[in-house]
């Protein structure tokens, strides 16, 4: 019996129903009870039977599995259920958070499996079991600091170069203090004047090896920090590069640029200045307590008087003032959205005449703005003057006992006043600590983020034995399911035979799978079940890369980067000649548009092509694809966002391209598909008609309806406008 | 249809073969190409940039009629009959020396020195400069073009001013 990972309590009601020898299988924690409440239930698949236990209430239910025909969840809002399906009807036999999802996903899809004897009983085994498990991120979770460490290791001699800087500063700062009071007591008191010309040349000598050490120390720590720096962005980017699309799919573009940029950022200040700043703050209190304490250590005592205020006040400050900070920051969030928002959309509200309410909300946006802001400066004046005060009256008192002391001849006017001097510089650095601790927790935060996605590992990776070969360009769909949430699907059953040099349509409503078909085809995403071979081979012994290079694709919103009209066509092939950028800018019909362009060729589109329209950005994809020379074309939905004349120069462009070509086409619009060999109609993620357009409009299926209505539609418009 | 039907319609040129001549009133060119001869035909550079010897010849429509894809492999005479038409089409000062760039908010004020004589004007955004290793191509906010050929030659004081602000 496998009961790793079971709690005892449930373990020992299992054995009061297993029978001897019957193996578990599976087990999958639930954190909803009977009641609909929040508890502890399990789920444990066993190769006889399927059990719920609750070891709260001891309540325990089981299915033989040979009564069970199908097993399948049934989303609800905020919960979903397990439903199990026997002769005498559909029974739901557990109900779990979303939390919990995939564990009773991949539960479901093991039962239905083996209900429908898909899987052998006998043959279960941990290979079988393996794939109904949950991937569970416990990925070599190398330690957050060992990780960070690791980019200093290089740059050691700096590190060590920034310490050595950074306690001679620290040394160097003790000095002046000491001498004040050799010039108070020995060279005034004396009267010397050749004790003068000494120590003021040390304070001079002095103040120059700071000035000299200290822009080492910040050269050395900038330098230190952005090779730092460098090193984690190229590194997080080259991983960001590699890893699949699903990974894009559940986190959004903004999470992942904040990984970048800010969390870096803050990686940084803590490698370099947080952790320096940070060791000779600490070096500096207990260098300069050693000091007042052998000075005079009564006085000493007397000067910690204000540092329980610094050491419990400072972190009790900085952790009202984070909220109030936070709220600045929102409610400026809130006015910058709006901006965002109204002014490029200035054409919508000049339309409705809105201004004067735009005005308006922009103006209650400010005033919440200025008393978030108000509220900081409040704190600020509640805690730095109190602080402030009490710094002073420290000194104050031990202005009072070290008068009296220097009154009495027991101490020397300059032991006084280098005393206080030291004390000043005593405060100092305790503040720095007990605001560091904050930041330094922020950059350890970002550390494990920085991490998190670096632990992630590409979905899609090459076979050791993947092959690389020319495409002829037959592509074959063997019973293919998938879904993004594997658990839901997208596709299923897909069974497409496609031969070289084939113009398949694919037609059907939005959401019936056609965009995930050709994802699929990409390898953007490995398919659930089934399988899909280009020239027989299975895309999984294919290279990655040759099978993406002999592939192009265009999409709806085509997506350009910024440079120039030649950089994003040759983008498709790097080291192409000039003249093959013509010749491709002329069979996507861009070669005019280009020429007229202020520097043709290399003029820049702007960020994501915002200088061309979309057409001409289009027609820029429909040339960085044919430049490949791709075996294999795919037009997602290419023609649809733009107008009648631009939908014929695309349409033109597109032809070219396809000539030769194993092409998919994606159309919205019937009447582009005319021309296809075969069009493949799709509903809810099936293939429910195949035929060329004749043979589906004979058939009157879903196609010849999608097809009269468009038509129907056309044939309205074109009779109002010749009205 | 392949790349290479494309590419045959081209219709490249060898500059060892093909003589520049000027029209007589010097506002076109004829090419004489083994034998054959092609009249009232103007330049465009495709790549002015990049690529800046690489020279499309289109006839009084518009249309292209032939490609030279390196001017500088012509003879002297040719080149310097197409010079003369390219110099109105593409006058690209050449900056010898910046004087003062000003900013202010996402604007560059500048003050320079070029082979076409003094020059004063504005750029905005970060396209309007695009550095291509020590070459650098400005263009101002009237889609003027400018050029420094190479960033290390010009004198210190400009180089300074140039790094200092962009």
């Amino acid at each position: 019996m496998e009961e790793e990972g079971l709690p005892e309590e449930v373990i020992s009601q299992l054995r009061t129903v297993l029978s001897q020898g019957e193996e578990i299988i599976y087990s999958a924690q639930s954190d909803i009870d009977e009641e609909g409440k929040f508890s502890e239930r399990w789920l444990i698949i066993t190769k006889e039977r399927v059990i719920t236990a609750n070891p709260t209430t001891k309540q325990l239910v089981q299915v033989p599995l040979k009564e069970i025909c199908s097993a399948s969840v049934k989303d609800y809002i905020g919960n979903a259920e397990l439903l199990l399906e026997t002769e005498k009807g559909t029974k739901g036999i557990l109900r779990f958070s979303r939390a919990h999802q995939e564990d009773f996903y991949n539960a479901a899809k093991l039962i239905d499996k083996i209900a429908k004897k898909e899987i052998k009983i006998e043959e279960i085994d941990a290979e079988v079991l393996n794939n109904f498990l949950t991937e569970k991120n416990d990925v070599k979770k190398r330690q957050t600091l060992k990780w960070l460490m690791g980019y200093l290791k290089p740059h050691l001699h700096y590190v060590a170069l920034a310490l050595v800087l950074s306690l001679s500063i620290t040394g160097i700062s003790l000095t002046p203090p000491y001498l004040m009071k050799i010039l108070l007591d020995d060279v005034f008191g004396n009267k010397n004047i050749n004790s003068l010309v000494f120590v003021v040349g040390a304070f001079v000598s002095v103040y120059a090896a700071n000035a000299v050490l200290q822009a080492s120390q910040n050269y050395t720590l900038a330098y230190l920090g952005q090779r730092v720096i460098y090193s984690i962005r190229v590194q997080v980017y080259d991983h960001l590069q590699k890893l699949s699309l699903g990974f894009y799919d559940k986190m959004s573009t903004g999470r992942v640029m904040s990984r970048v940029t800010d969390d870096v950022g803050r990686v940084q200040w803590f490698l370099t200045w947080g952790t320096q700043t940070l060791v000779i703050s600490l070096l500096q209190v207990i260098g300069i307590g050693i000091i007042i304490f052998s000075m005079n250590p009564y006085l000493a005592l007397f000067a910690l008087f204000p540092v329980p205020i610094i050491i419990v006040g400072i972190p009790l400050f900085r952790r009202k003032s984070r909220r109030a900070y936070h709220k600045t920051w929102r409610k400026w969030a809130d006015v910058s959205s709006l901006l965002w928002d109204t002014i490029p959309g200035m054409i919508v509200v000049h339309t409705f005449t809105r201004e004067k309410f735009e005005t308006r909300r922009l103006v209650d946006r400010m005033t919440s703005y200025i008393r978030a802001n108000l509220r900081v400066t409040r704190l600020h004046i509640k805690f730095f003057p109190l602080l402030g005060f009490s710094l002073s009256t420290g000194t104050a008192i031990i202005w009072w006992i070290g008068g009296q002391e220097v009154l009495a001849g027991t101490v020397t006017v300059g032991s006084l006043i280098a005393f206080v001097s030291y004390m000043g510089m005593f405060y100092g650095p305790l503040q720095t600590i007990s605001n560091i601790f904050e930041p330094l927790q922020q950059a350890i935060t970002s550390s494990e983020r920085i991490l998190e996605v670096m632990h992630v590992e590409p979905k899609i990776k090459d076979a050791p034995d993947a092959a690389e070969f020319p495409f002829k360009g037959g592509i074959n769909f063997r019973n293919v399911s998938f879904g993004y949430n594997p658990y839901i699907p997208v596709l299923s059953n897909i069974d497409l035979e496609i031969k070289p040099g084939e113009k398949i349509g694919i037609v059907g409503p939005s959401g019936s799978g056609k965009t995930t078909l050709t994802k699929l085809l990409l390898r953007f995403y490995d398919p659930t079940d089934g399988n899909i071979s280009v020239d027989g081979v299975d895309l999984r012994k294919v290279k990655t890369r040759c099978l993406r290079s002999q592939m192009g694709l265009v999409l709806q919103e085509p997506i350009l980067f910024y440079g120039s009209i030649a950089y994003n066509i040759d983008y498709g092939k790097e080291d192409a000649a000039p003249e093959e950028i013509i010749a491709a800018a002329k069979a996507a019909n861009v070669h005019e548009f280009a020429m007229n362009q202020p520097l043709a060729y290399d003029t820049n589109v702007g960020d994501r092509g915002w200088r061309l329209s979309g057409g001409e950005r289009q027609r820029v994809a429909i040339a960085r694809a044919i430049i490949t020379e791709p075996k294999i074309l795919i037009l997602d939905e290419a023609t649809s966002s733009v107008d009648t004349l631009t939908e014929r120069q695309i349409q033109e462009a597109m032809d070219n391209l396809a000539v030769g070509r194993t092409t998919l086409i994606i159309a919205h619009r019937l009447s582009t598909l005319q021309k296809a060999d075969r069009i493949i109609v799709m509903e809810k993620g099936r293939i429910i008609e195949v035929g060329n357009h004749d043979e589906l409009m004979m058939k009157g299926g879903l196609y010849s309806q999608l097809y009269k209505a468009q038509f129907a539609k056309e044939e309205m418009l074109t009779q109002m406008l010749g009205r | 249809m392949p790349l290479a039907d494309f590419l045959s319609k081209l219709n490249i040129l060898d500059p060892r073969k093909t003589k520049v001549i000027l029209e007589e009133r010097e506002n076109s060119l004829r090419l004489l190409v083994d034998g054959k001869l092609l009249t009232g035909l103007m330049p465009a550079k495709p790549f002015p940039i990049t690529y800046p010897n690489f020279t499309i010849f289109r006839d009084s429509y518009g249309v292209d009629v032939c490609i030279v894809k390196n001017c500088a492999e012509l003879d002297p005479e040719s080149k310097k009959n197409l010079q003369i038409i390219l110099d109105k089409a593409y006058f690209i000062p050449i900056i010898s020396k910046i004087i003062e760039i000003e900013t202010s908010g996402d604007e560059c004020a500048w003050e320079t020195t070029t082979d076409r004589g003094p020059a004063k004007f504005r750029t905005r955004g970060r396209m309007s400069v695009i550095s291509m290793g020590n070459r650098i191509i400005i263009t101002d906010t009237n889609d003027n073009v400018y050029e420094i050929e190479d960033i290390d030659t010009l004198d210190a004081r400009s180089k300074e001013e140039f790094e200092a602000t962009l």
